[in-house]
């Protein structure tokens, strides 16, 4: 099924996916991946295209693009590989907020270094859902005092700084959540070691603790005068975000299975001429479309200023259970090879465990819709 | 089943759960790490006389049945499934077809080393180009004299980078191809010309050596067919359903851990300072699970027990194997749910179940397979009882 995409769409697209095909290269990839190492040459690479930071305003560096054609960007890094598009697409977590609130110099300071692949941000933020952050705050005249602790920071170790999002310290407090930039070399923030798990073997995961770390105010990300939301316009941005990358990941499990199947031989037939194997694949697809449907109309409402954090979530639910299913059968249809580790198959499908907890738990996302859909019942 | 049974059943799990507790548990964690059993687990293995369970008590196994050797595979599959995969060859496809076809020779000389562990079994059946399509094997066990010359490479062979002795299905006479042209034969890892070549690297079951297997003009000895020319498949296909009732009761006891896990991190763990334990959808998280659980362990035992009585269960084992892997897949994914990003650590047994249960829906035949095998069954008339 086609999607109707602008010429300006179609030329990104073809861009980032003649990029994917010229650059990534499988046998690095599983170096990458059996070294745990995050791909710095290819980000790099990736800033030479302008890939990094396209909706991102001109002032501040970026190519004012639309949320679909990052979206757009996103989905093909990841669909050549999971593991490596979701690396370059996290690189930025919450930079962007910093390029639409910050002033020059905040600009210049932390936007451009990420623009031109010399810098990583990273972000701390409670979970959808979560009431509070793990990292509270309070205010002694123009400083901010930090504590608490986050248990799993995603680039932490590489990070030149947190986009760190904390609730304050007395509950019974009238002030408000806040959002700001915190260099990582400020005292009293400590990261750990990383910690090994299952899957996006080019993130490292750390936790990261503060002790009454102190914080100018000038690092405050403030909202404008518009009465925007700094918070609510991460959540959106990292929801959508990770939606494009389920759907690459889906498209490129389609695209591995499908490869398979048409290759494998076995009882003297393609596997894919068997009405269980070729039904899988259609079932996949219809899958992949329902998904890509969801994602690319969420992306257009979005730059339309039309639609809401539930709706976001739902979008993101709906990505989410696509890729794991066309991951899963995409697994099943290699069989054996499937399961080892120089078949990408076998990355793409522990990288869709991860990612979908990257925000929070599947059921405290759900309650966000439920509460919406419900409001205030007695 | 009579009474006494069911206690001597619940004896022998008793014991076997302390074992596991006491000495296995502790190295879970070292083994996942490391790739490798520590040999002094292998030794207590031995003395307990765990690889030869099932082998016959005139070979010095312990002639256990198909009820009691479910429930050790079980047992043991809640700890790392390295431990249960360890002994599931000799106990299973390594030393079955001895069991029932072998001749007296044959019997004794391989089933008392199998039976003690002081030989490792591998069953290479699997090729690059031969997997749910075993009977389009090409390795040649060509006849010369008194000896078969084997040439071929085999694939995804469990055990095969230790094991001492190998079971090797081959082709005998490519005219007949697998209508009476495919046989079986025990080979010894010091015949000449053969050799370990690329061991494979997997998402899971770390701790179990895969590997290829390259036969260069191996010969074997006349003596070393299993049965008679020509019966490799039926030979095989007889011993299949020991490796499919493993992979059900492996399920049946990674979901039983997982089950187990996961109630404890949701009364441990708070979300918006309330028990994990007490918001709704956890609670139905658990429930799924369990009621899953006990229906793949009901069939599990059920079809055991036919198994014992020397009725035909082929079409419930396949019905076990496939119910039991996909059980044990979604029991893992709810498990996540339950655990969130903490799932996601090495350190989590979670994770490395996740990992591990992904083969059971592939190995021992696919659920693909599966589902043709049991369609096909149902079709000629036969029905699960």
């Amino acid at each position: 099924m086609k999607f109707l995409l602008t010429e300006e769409q179609n030329y990104i697209q073809k861009a980032t996916r003649d990029f994917t095909r010229g650059e990534f290269d499988d046998d690095q990839i599983l170096d990458l991946i059996e070294k745990k190492c995050f791909p710095k040459k290819m980000f790099k690479n990736a800033c030479k295209l302008d890939l990094i930071g396209l909706t991102y305003p001109e002032t501040a560096g970026g190519q004012a693009c639309e949320m679909m054609d990052n979206v757009l960007v996103i989905e093909e890094l990841c669909r050549r590989d999971s593991t490596m598009g979701i690396a370059l697409s996290t690189v930025d977590m919450g930079a962007e907020l910093i390029a639409r609130y910050g002033d020059k110099k905040m600009v210049k300071t932390w936007v451009s270094p990420v623009l031109k692949g010399k810098a990583v941000s990273a972000l701390i933020c409670p979970a959808l859902g979560e009431e509070k952050s793990p990292v509270s705050y309070r205010k002694e005249g123009e400083t901010l005092i930090l504590n608490g602790e986050a248990s799993f920071v995603m680039n932490a170790g590489i990070a030149d700084y947190f986009i760190l999002v904390a609730d304050p310290e007395d509950e019974a407090s009238t002030d408000k959540r806040i959002i700001a930039v915190v260099p990582k070399e400020i005292q009293c923030v400590n990261v750990n070691a990383a910690w090994d798990k299952l899957g996006l073997d080019m993130l490292a995961w750390h936790k990261v603790s503060f002790e009454d770390a102190k914080l100018p105010v000038a690092n405050l990300i403030l909202a404008d005068s518009k009465g925007s939301d700094p918070v609510l316009e991460l959540q959106q941005n990292n929801l959508l975000k990770i939606s494009a990358m389920f759907l690459g990941i889906a498209q490129g499990a389609f695209d591995l299975a499908l490869g398979y199947a048409k290759q494998r031989e076995q009882f003297r037939r393609k596997i894919a001429l068997f009405q269980g194997i070729s039904q899988k694949i259609a079932q996949m697809y219809i899958r992949l479309q329902e998904g890509r449907a969801a994602v690319y109309n969420a992306a257009r409402l979005y730059e339309s200023g039309g639609i809401d954090l539930y709706d976001l979530i739902a979008v993101k639910l709906s990505a989410q259970s696509v890729a794991e299913f066309l991951t899963d059968e995409a697994l099943q249809i290699h069989g054996g090879v499937g399961y080892m580790i120089e078949f990408p198959i076998e990355h793409f499908f522990r990288d869709v465990k991860c990612l979908r907890t990257l925000m929070g738990r599947k059921i405290f996302e759900t309650d966000i819709i439920s509460q919406k859909l419900i409001g205030n019942i007695k | 089943m009579d009474l006494s049974k069911l206690e001597k059943l619940e004896k022998l799990r008793m014991e076997i759960r302390q074992f596991a507790r006491e000495e296995l548990l502790p190295y879970e964690q070292e083994v996942e790490t490391n790739n490798q059993i520590p040999e002094h687990i292998l030794a207590q293995m031995r003395e307990r006389g765990y690889f030869g369970l099932t082998i016959p008590r005139e070979y010095g196994g312990k002639g256990m049945g198909k009820m009691e050797f479910c429930t050790v595979e079980e047992e043991l599959a809640k700890t790392h499934f390295a431990f249960m995969d360890i002994i599931s060859l000799n106990n299973g496809l390594g030393s079955r077809s001895i069991v029932l076809d072998g001749s007296q020779e044959q019997k004794q000389k391989y089933l008392p080393r199998l039976a003690s562990g002081e030989w490792i079994s591998a069953f290479t059946l699997t090729e690059p180009n031969a997997g749910s399509d075993a009977a389009s094997i090409t390795t040649t066990a060509e006849k010369k004299g008194d000896v078969y010359i084997l040439n071929g490479m085999k694939h995804f062979i469990t055990n095969a980078p230790i094991a001492d002795v190998f079971i090797v299905i081959a082709v005998t006479d490519p005219e007949l191809g697998p209508k009476g042209g495919i046989s079986a034969f025990i080979v010894e890892k010091d015949f000449p010309g053969i050799s370990i070549g690329n061991v494979h690297q997997s998402m899971g079951m770390h701790g179990s050596h895969k590997s290829e297997v390259i036969f260069k003009d191996t010969p074997v000895p006349v003596q070393n067919l299993i049965g008679t020319e020509g019966r490799g498949l039926a030979v095989a296909l007889k011993t299949v359903d020991e490796g499919r009732m493993g992979v059900a009761a492996t399920s049946v006891g990674m979901a039983t851990r997982l089950l187990d896990m996961a109630v404890e991190f949701a009364q441990s763990q708070e979300f918006n300072k309330k028990s994990l334990a007490k918001y709704q959808s956890v609670e139905w998280l658990l429930a799924d699970m369990a009621t899953e659980l006990y229906a793949a362990r009901t069939m599990l035992y059920k079809t055991a027990e036919k198994m014992d009585k020397k009725e035909d269960a082929q079409l419930e084992v396949a019905m076990c194997k496939l119910y039991g892997s996909e059980m044990v897949g979604r029991v893992v994914e709810k498990a996540m749910e339950v655990f969130g990003q903490q799932g996601c650590l090495y350190q989590n047994v979670v994770e490395r179940i996740l990992r591990d249960a992904r083969i059971l829906r592939i190995f021992e035949g696919t659920a693909e397979i599966h589902r043709i095998i049991i369609g096909r069954k149902l079709l000629k008339g036969q029905r699960p009882s």
